[in-house]
């Protein structure tokens, strides 16, 4: 890592009092350069915005570099690159190399769920969309979403018996790997 | 056939009779009921594959609605004017982090906390490697 994700990383993760997993309670840090305004303004907004929407996380990174240089729920992919830093494997990097170049507002992307480190190896899926400025993308903004809703869509076996297992299978991919004006086809799923 | 001819050759009338009727009788019903099993099994695999079918119509626009609407929170999200301010501000504030040297802290951060829960939560993988 490098010794800027190792300062964020101890400013917002070694030294927050909160347990892991509530990290996203600490709002401000006794620093007062420039990040630290940010995120004392923007945190609390961004943090509702996650629980209204009912996200696992929200990332805004860098798409010069890959820098995930902001976190709602700052896990250690927080304050990384997703181009240089220890999860270029993850399936957010893809999404990340999938959107950092697309220029366009409307371009979608989703990478498909996959074991995620950081989040301690829960399946996690991400759908991200750029944010352009003047035809140039800016940033990316990306949601982390966790395997649960999609469970306990599949959990409800109305006119099932309680012994059938009901697996769901993405099928269809749309334009590499799901980049595309929608994303309503995004899935497709099989019950057998 | 040579021997079966002869052993049914060496039978009396009756036991040619009952013989002979015993097949008339039993070949048709063992034709019924092969059939009858058959057709029985066949339209309960059917039956089973149509209600499959309805499940995985319900699913699969449950699963599409659930994206749908995923995907129209980050729309949202993305609409709001101030979100290129707001992105802009964090990358600019990244940027210009002097860093410190708190090295110490973050791996005793990763040494306390984030390794003995990766172990707890995965019990048989070797633990990362991060920091």
């Amino acid at each position: 890592m490098n010794p800027k994700s190792i300062e964020l990383q101890s400013r917002y993760l070694a030294n927050n009092s909160n347990l892991i997993g509530e990290k996203q309670k600490l709002t401000t840090t006794e620093q007062s350069d420039s990040y630290e305004q940010a995120h004392r303004q923007y945190h609390p907004y961004l943090r509702d915005m996650t629980n209204i929407n009912k996200f696992y996380d929200i990332f805004i990174i860098d798409p010069a570099n890959g820098n995930i240089v902001y976190s709602v729920y700052k896990e250690v992919d927080f304050a990384t690159s997703l181009q240089t830093g220890p999860y270029t494997d993850s399936n957010l990097a893809s999404l990340f190399q999938q959107l950092k170049d697309s220029n366009d507002p409307q371009a979608i992307a989703f990478a498909d769920y996959k074991q995620y480190s950081p989040s301690y190896n829960a399946p996690a899926s991400f759908i991200g969309k750029p944010i352009v400025v003047d035809g140039k993308t800016i940033a990316i903004l990306a949601a982390q979403l966790s395997i649960e809703d999609v469970n306990s869509i599949m959990k409800e076996r109305g006119g099932l018996g309680i012994s059938s297992p009901i697996m769901v299978q993405r099928t269809e991919r749309g334009p590499s790997d799901g980049v595309g004006p929608g994303c309503s086809d995004i899935v497709n799923l099989a019950t057998h | 056939m040579l021997t079966i001819n002869h052993f049914f050759n060496s039978l009396n009338l009756t036991k040619k009779l009952i013989s002979a009727f015993l097949i008339v009788a039993l070949v048709p019903i063992a034709i019924i009921i092969t059939v009858t099993i058959n057709t029985a099994s066949n339209s309960m695999t059917e039956q089973v594959y149509s209600r499959l079918d309805a499940v995985s119509e319900v699913k699969q626009s449950a699963v599409k609605r659930y994206f749908n609407n995923i995907e129209n929170k980050l729309n949202a999200l993305q609409a709001n004017p101030e979100m290129a301010t707001i992105a802009t501000k964090f990358i600019a504030g990244f940027n210009d982090i002097s860093p410190s040297d708190s090295s110490a802290s973050l791996s005793r951060f990763y040494k306390e906390s984030f390794t003995p829960k990766f172990k707890q939560l995965n019990p048989t993988k070797q633990s990362l490697h991060l920091y």
